[in-house]
C-alpha cells in the first residue's frame, strides 16, 4: 500500500523544518509502506525525534493548532467513564466548548477522525491536534477513580461467582463443615475403618495424580515436533504489513534495575517496532521505577501507565487498569526480566489465524536463562520444563482447561475484555483465567516459543514465590469448585478431572506428601507394626505402588524434562528432586496458612537478585549504548 | 478416535487368531513346562492358596500380574497364562498395525505385514511358551522402534520409549536380563552424537534410571516381603545365569546364527540397504549385534531357553525393520515381501533344525510336532499322568508351589493341602502326616530340592511312611494312601 498524501506532506515538512534527515525519511517511508502503518508511527518507533515536534508538525501539516493538554486540560463534563476506551483507542477526546462548537483534540488527524467525530458529534465541533501521550495521560487522569475502582471490582460485581474476593461460599463452607463432622463421627465409631477410608481415598488420589501427570506427558509429545515446524513456516509466510497492532503489557513493582534488559529484549522482537503497543505498567507511587524508566528515554512504543493505590495491590489489578489503555488486537504479559524469543509474537499470531475461531489465547513456554546458577535455579528449570515443554501441550491436547503460566500468555483483547479480564483476588489471576476461558467457551492453545526468565536463586525467595502460587491454585480451585455441575456441563468429565488432579492435585500433593514422608520413615527406622492395620493387602499393593512407580515415574519425569532443549547436563539432578518436594511442602504450609490468615496479600518476588542477571543488564546497556550511538 | 478403533479392533482380531491357535496346541496336548508353572502359580494365587510374599515376589512380576488378572477374573479358563499369551499376542499384533499404519502403510498392507509377522514360526514358538516371551517380544519392538527414533530424532519420546523398554525387557522375562546387558554398548553406539558429546553421563542416566530404579524397587518388595532382595535373580525356576551343563555347543550357536538370518531378513537387507545413512544403519546394526550377543550370552550362561525361544526376538526386530524402511512408498510392499521371505526361512529352519537330537532343540521339536498334529516323539510333562490320577481327590499333600504344573494339569488347587495351609506346616513339623494322600517327587526331579515335603521326608519316595501304602508309581511320582482316612475321590 503507498503512503497516504497526509504521510508524504508530513515527512516533507520535517525534513523542511531538519527534524528528521531525507535519509531518516525514505527509510521511514519504506518501513511505512512495508509495515502498513503510518508515517509517525514509523518515526517515534524509532525515536527519530521527540513526539512533541512530530505532533506540531502534524498539526501545522494540516493547519490546526497544537494543544498541550497536560496544560489545558479537557473539560471532564464532556467525557462519560464508558467513552474512554474507545476514545483511547481512537487516540480522540473531546477537549472543550468554544463559541458553542465542541473541539475535539486527536492524535491522529485525518478522515477517520473526522468520521468519527461526525458519528459521535454530529457535525459542529473543530479539531485541534495533540500527542498520543496528551490523550492518554488525560483519560487517564479524568477516569482514574472510576477506573482503578473497576480495575478491583469489575469481576466480582458483574460474575461475582468466577472471583475469589470470597474465599469460601456458605455452601463450601457447609460442604467442608460436613466432610470433618463425618470423618469426625467416623473416628469416634469406627476408627480404624475411618482411618483406613481417609487412608483409601489419598491412596487412590495419588494413584490417579501420577496416571494422569503419565498421560499428560505422553499426549504432549505426540506429533509435537511436526506442529513445530508448521507453526515455524507457517510465521514466516507472515507479511510484516499483514500483522496487527500488539499491545504488550509490563507490570512492573520496585523494579528499576531490569528495565534495560526487558527494553532490549523487546526491541528484538521479530514485529513491525510501529505496531507495538507497549504499555509500562507502574504503580504511582512507585517512583524510583518511573524515574528510572523516564530516564531510559525509551521510544515512543513505550507508554508508562501510571496505576493508582488501591488494595488489593496485586499485578491483576494493575494490568485490568492498564488494559483500559490498550489498542492492539492482541495483548500479550511479559515480566520485567523477561527475554521471548524474538519470534515469539510472530508465531503466536499465526497461531491464532490457524486455531478455532473459539481460541483466546495462546500460552508460550517459559524457561530460564540462569539455570545453571545454582541448584536451585536447575530444579526450578526441571520444574518448569517439565511443567511447560511435557505436560501442557497434554492439557491442550486432551482438552483439558489449561492454568496459564505467569507471564508469555497472548490474548485475544475483545475475549479479554468480554471476561473482564484478570481477577485482582486472585494471587494466580493468570491460572485463574485459564480456567475460566475454557469455562465460558473459549479455547487455550499451546505453542512451542520460549520466553527466557531470571529463576529465583534464593531459598526464601522462591518459597515465598511458590507459596504465592500454590495460594492462588488453592484460590482457583474454590472459586470453580463452587458449582460443580455447572462445572460438569462447561468443561466436560475429562475437563473436570484434569482440573482436579492437575490444580487440585499439585496444591494437594504438596499438602500430603510431609505425611507420607512421616509414616514411612517412622516405619523404616522404628519396623513399627502399628501402621499394618491401616494397609490392608489391597490397599498396602497400591501404596508400594504409588511409593515406587509414582515417585519412581515422578523423578523419571523430572529428569528428561530438559531433553527437549538438549540441556542433558540438567538430568543428574532430577535425581534430587526430592528435597525441591519438601520445599514444595513448606510453601504449600505456607499458602494453606495464608490462604486462612491473609488471602489476598501478594508475596513480592524480588527480581534481579542473580548475577546473570546483573550479566543481561551489562550486557542491555552496552548493546542500548552501541545502538545510540550508531 | 479412528487411530484407537483400528488398534482396538485388530488387538482384538490377534486375540482371537491367538486363543484359537493355542486351543489347537492343547487338542494336540501341548502346553510348554513354563505356560503350566505360570498358570498354576496364578491359579494358586487366584484361589488364595498362595501367601502375599509369594505373588508379591514372583520374578518375572508382568507375565505373573497379567495371568493373575485373567485368574482373578475368572473367565472360566484352567490356564490362565495362555490367555495372557494370547492377551500379548493380540497387543503385539495390534502395535505391529499401528506401528505400520504410522508409518505410513496402508490398511490392508499393515494388516498383512502384521499377519505375516504372527505368522512366522519364532512368534508361534514364544506364543506357545507363555506369556513371558510374548510379552518380551512386546518390549523388543518397544525398544526397536524407540532405538530407530532416538537414533533419528533424538527427542525426549524415543528415549523413553527405550528406556520403559529395558523395564519391560527385564520384567518380562529372565532372558530380558541378559538382552539389556547386551543392548549396553550398542546402546552407546546408537545414540544421537550431539547428545553423547554434550553430556553422556545425562544421556545415559535418562536412559537406564527406570530400569535401574524399577529393579531396585523389586528388590525392595523382595527385602519387604521376604527379607531377600534380590532372590530373584537366583530364583531357580527364572535364573538369569542358567547351569552349566544346560551350556549349549558351538553348533547350536552357529545353527541360531544362520536361522537369525534366514528367519529374519528384514534386518541384514535393511543394513545393505543403508550402508550410507547412518541413522538408519546404526541402529540396524545395533539391534542385530544386540540379540546375537544376547544369544551368546543366553548360550554361554546355560540359559533353559530353546534354540527357537532364544531367536524368537527376532520377530519384534523384523518389523522395526520393516517400518523403518527408508523410503516410505515402498515400504509396505518390502514389508510384505521380507515377511513372506522370513515366514519360509524360518518355517525351514524349523522343519531342518528341530530334526536334531541334541537337548537344547527337544523342547522346540516337541512344539512342531504339535502344530503339525504329527505324533509326539517325546512327552515333556512328567506329572500329566500323576495330575490325571490325583483328579479331584480331596486331602492331597503336595507342594503346590514346587510343583505348580500339577495344580494347572489339575485345572484347580482344590482338594490340596498346599504349603500355605496350617494342616501342611503341621504335617510336616510333627513328621505325622494326616493327610488320605500323599504326592512325593522322585529324586531326579529338578525341582525335587525345594518340594518342602521331600525335604521332611527324605525318604518317602522308596520307602514311604507306616500307615501308607503306594497307590501310584510312575519314574517322577508317587502317591501314598492312608490306610485309616478315608478320602473323596480315587
Amino acid at each position: 500500500m503507498a503512503l497516504s498524501s497526509t504521510d508524504i506532506a508530513t515527512g516533507d515538512l520535517l525534513v523542511e523544518r531538519r527534524l528528521i534527515s531525507l535519509v531518516q525519511l525514505d527509510e521511514a517511508k519504506e518501513l511505512a509502506v512495508a509495515w502498513n502503518v503510518r508515517l509517525g508511527d514509523v518515526l517515534l518507533a524509532r525515536s527519530w525525534l521527540k513526539p512533541r515536534q512530530f505532533y506540531e508538525t502534524l498539526a501545522g501539516n494540516f493547519d490546526l493548532p497544537f494543544v498541550d493538554l497536560l496544560k489545558q486540560p479537557p473539560d471532564e463534563t464532556l467525557m462519560e467513564e464508558s467513552d474512554a476506551e474507545t476514545f483511547a483507542r481512537h487516540l480522540i477526546v473531546p477537549w472543550m466548548r468554544r463559541n458553542g462548537r465542541l473541539v475535539v483534540a486527536t492524535a491522529d488527524p485525518g478522515p477517520d477522525a473526522i468520521l468519527f467525530a461526525r458519528r459521535r458529534w454530529g457535525g459542529a465541533f473543530d479539531l485541534v491536534v495533540t500527542s498520543k501521550f496528551d490523550i492518554i495521560w488525560s483519560l487517564q487522569s479524568r477516569f482514574r477513580e472510576q477506573q482503578s475502582h473497576d480495575a478491583v471490582y469489575q469481576l466480582a460485581e458483574i460474575d461475582p461467582d468466577m472471583s475469589a474476593q470470597r474465599v469460601v461460599t456458605v455452601a463450601q463452607l457447609i460442604a467442608i463443615y460436613a466432610c470433618l463432622s463425618l470423618v469426625a463421627v467416623g473416628l469416634a465409631f469406627a476408627p480404624i475403618a475411618t482411618l483406613i477410608g481417609i487412608n483409601l481415598v489419598m491412596t487412590l488420589f495419588y494413584l490417579g495424580n501420577f496416571a494422569f501427570k503419565a498421560l499428560l506427558v505422553w499426549a504432549g509429545g505426540v506429533g509435537q515436533a511436526r506442529s513445530t515446524q508448521a507453526l515455524e513456516a507457517e510465521a514466516r509466510l507472515l507479511h510484516d504489513r499483514e500483522l496487527p497492532t500488539y499491545t504488550i503489557l509490563v507490570p512492573m513493582f520496585r523494579e528499576p534495575e531490569v528495565l534495560p534488559i526487558l527494553a532490549n529484549a523487546l526491541r528484538r522482537l521479530d514485529y513491525p517496532l510501529a505496531k507495538l503497543d507497549i504499555k509500562l505498567v507502574l504503580e504511582e507511587g512507585d517512583h524510583e521505577t518511573i524515574d528510572a524508566a523516564k530516564a531510559l528515554a525509551l521510544e515512543g512504543i513505550f507508554e508508562i501507565i501510571r496505576v493508582p493505590a488501591s488494595q488489593p495491590q496485586t499485578k491483576p489489578k494493575a494490568c485490568n487498569y492498564a488494559l483500559k489503555f490498550a489498542r492492539g488486537e492482541f495483548l500479550v504479559i511479559y515480566d520485567a526480566e523477561d527475554k521471548p524469543e524474538p519470534d515469539q509474537l510472530k508465531k503466536v499470531v499465526a497461531a491464532f489465524r490457524s486455531s478455532p475461531d473459539n481460541t483466546a489465547c495462546i500460552q508460550c513456554r517459559l524457561n530460564y536463562y540462569n539455570a545453571r546458577e545454582n541448584w536451585l535455579t536447575r530444579m526450578f528449570t526441571l520444574d518448569y520444563s517439565l511443567w511447560f515443554d511435557m505436560m501442557l501441550p497434554g492439557l491442550e491436547r486432551l482438552k483439558v482447561p489449561i492454568p496459564l503460566g505467569g507471564t508469555s500468555n497472548h490474548f485475544r483483547i475483545d475475549v479479554l475484555r468480554e471476561l473482564h479480564a484478570w481477577d485482582p483476588f486472585n494471587v494466580t489471576e493468570d491460572a485463574d483465567l485459564g480456567i475460566r476461558m475454557t469455562q465460558k467457551g473459549y479455547r487455550v492453545g499451546v505453542i512451542d516459543s520460549t520466553t527466557f526468565e531470571e529463576a529465583n536463586c534464593a531459598t526464601g525467595n522462591w518459597i515465598r514465590q511458590r507459596s504465592r502460587w500454590i495460594k492462588g491454585y488453592m484460590q482457583t480451585f474454590l472459586v470453580h469448585t463452587r458449582r460443580p455441575v455447572h462445572l460438569v456441563r462447561s468443561i466436560g468429565v475429562l475437563g473436570v478431572i484434569g482440573f482436579l488432579f492437575f490444580i487440585g492435585g499439585t496444591m494437594l500433593s504438596g499438602l500430603l506428601n510431609p505425611l507420607f514422608w512421616l509414616i514411612f520413615v517412622a516405619w523404616l527406622v522404628t519396623s513399627t507394626s502399628g501402621f499394618d492395620i491401616l494397609f490392608p493387602p489391597l490397599l498396602l499393593y497400591f501404596a508400594l505402588f504409588n511409593l515406587l512407580a509414582g515417585n519412581g515415574l515422578f523423578i523419571y519425569l523430572t529428569m528428561v524434562a530438559p531433553f527437549r532443549r538438549g540441556w542433558l547436563e540438567l538430568v543428574p539432578y532430577g535425581l534430587s528432586v526430592f528435597w525441591y518436594w519438601m520445599l514444595t511442602s513448606v510453601a504449600a504450609y505456607k499458602a494453606l496458612w495464608q490462604l486462612i490468615s491473609n488471602p489476598f496479600y501478594w508475596e513480592k518476588t524480588q527480581h534481579g537478585i542473580s548475577k546473570h542477571t546483573a550479566i543481561e543488564l551489562a550486557k542491555a546497556k552496552a548493546e542500548s549504548a552501541a545502538e545510540q550511538g550508531a | 478416535m479412528r487411530r484407537a478403533a483400528g488398534f482396538l479392533l485388530v488387538g482384538t482380531g490377534c486375540f482371537a487368531l491367538c486363543v484359537a491357535y493355542l486351543l489347537w496346541l492343547q487338542v494336540n496336548d501341548y502346553q510348554s513346562a513354563s505356560m503350566l508353572a505360570l498358570s498354576g502359580d496364578v491359579v494358586l494365587a487366584a484361589e488364595g492358596r498362595t501367601g502375599v510374599t509369594a505373588f508379591a515376589t514372583a520374578y518375572p512380576p508382568l507375565p505373573h500380574l497379567l495371568s493373575f488378572l485373567v485368574a482373578y477374573s475368572d473367565l472360566g479358563t484352567a490356564m490362565p497364562a495362555a490367555v495372557a499369551a494370547a492377551l500379548g499376542g493380540g497387543f503385539f499384533g495390534a502395535s505391529l498395525y499401528g506401528i505400520s499404519r504410522q508409518a505410513g502403510i496402508g490398511v490392508g498392507a499393515s494388516l498383512l505385514v502384521t499377519a505375516l509377522l504372527m505368522a512366522n514360526p519364532l512368534f508361534l514358538r514364544a506364543l506357545a511358551e507363555g506369556p513371558d516371551i510374548v510379552l518380551l517380544l512386546c518390549g523388543m519392538l518397544m525398544f526397536a522402534h524407540g532405538l530407530f527414533g532416538l537414533t533419528r530424532d533424538g527427542t525426549v519420546q524415543h528415549a523413553m520409549a527405550v528406556a520403559f523398554a529395558l523395564v519391560l525387557l527385564v520384567f518380562s522375562h529372565h532372558y530380558g536380563v541378559l538382552i539389556v546387558f547386551a543392548a549396553l554398548p550398542f546402546l552407546a553406539l546408537s545414540a544421537p552424537r550431539e547428545l553423547l558429546a554434550r553430556a553422556p553421563g545425562g544421556l545415559f542416566l535418562a536412559l537406564l534410571f527406570p530400569i535401574a530404579f524399577a529393579m531396585l524397587g523389586f528388590a525392595y518388595i523382595g527385602w519387604l516381603f521376604a527379607g531377600a532382595p534380590w532372590a530373584f535373580l537366583s530364583d531357580p525356576d527364572a535364573a538369569v545365569i542358567g547351569s552349566p551343563e544346560r551350556t549349549a555347543g558351538l553348533v547350536s550357536l552357529l545353527a541360531v546364527a544362520l536361522s537369525f538370518a534366514v528367519a529374519c531378513p528384514q534386518l541384514p537387507v535393511l543394513a545393505a540397504r543403508s550402508t550410507r545413512r547412518r541413522i538408519l544403519l546404526v541402529p540396524t546394526l545395533a539391534l542385530g549385534g544386540t540379540l546375537l550377543a544376547a544369544i551368546v550370552l543366553a548360550t554361554a550362561s546355560g540359559s533353559s531357553l530353546s534354540p527357537f525361544l532364544l531367536l524368537s526376538p527376532a520377530v519384534a526386530l523384523a518389523g522395526a525393520c520393516t517400518l523403518h524402511w527408508p523410503s516410505a512408498h515402498v515400504r509396505g510392499t518390502v514389508g510384505i515381501v521380507l515377511a513372506v521371505v522370513g515366514l519360509l526361512g524360518a518355517g525351514a529352519a524349523a522343519t531342518r533344525t528341530t530334526d536334531r537330537a541334541d537337548r537344547t532343540w527337544r523342547a522346540d521339536r516337541t512344539w512342531r510336532e504339535a502344530v503339525l498334529g504329527a505324533p509326539r516323539s517325546a512327552d515333556e510333562h512328567p506329572s500329566r499322568a500323576v495330575a490325571r490320577y490325583l483328579g479331584d481327590s480331596d486331602g492331597v499333600l503336595l507342594d503346590a508351589l514346587a510343583h505348580p504344573e500339577l495344580v494347572a494339569l489339575r485345572q484347580t488347587a482344590r482338594g490340596l493341602v498346599v504349603p500355605s495351609d496350617p494342616r501342611f506346616s503341621l504335617a510336616l513339623l510333627s513328621v505325622r502326616p494326616s493327610e488320605p494322600l500323599i504326592a512325593v517327587p522322585a529324586p531326579s526331579d529338578a525341582p525335587v530340592t525345594r518340594d518342602r515335603i521331600r525335604q521332611a521326608f527324605s525318604d518317602f519316595f522308596e520307602e514311604g511312611a507306616p500307615g501308607y501304602r503306594v497307590v501310584y508309581s510312575d519314574a517322577n511320582w508317587q502317591v501314598y494312601r492312608s490306610q485309616t482316612i478315608t478320602t473323596g475321590g480315587n
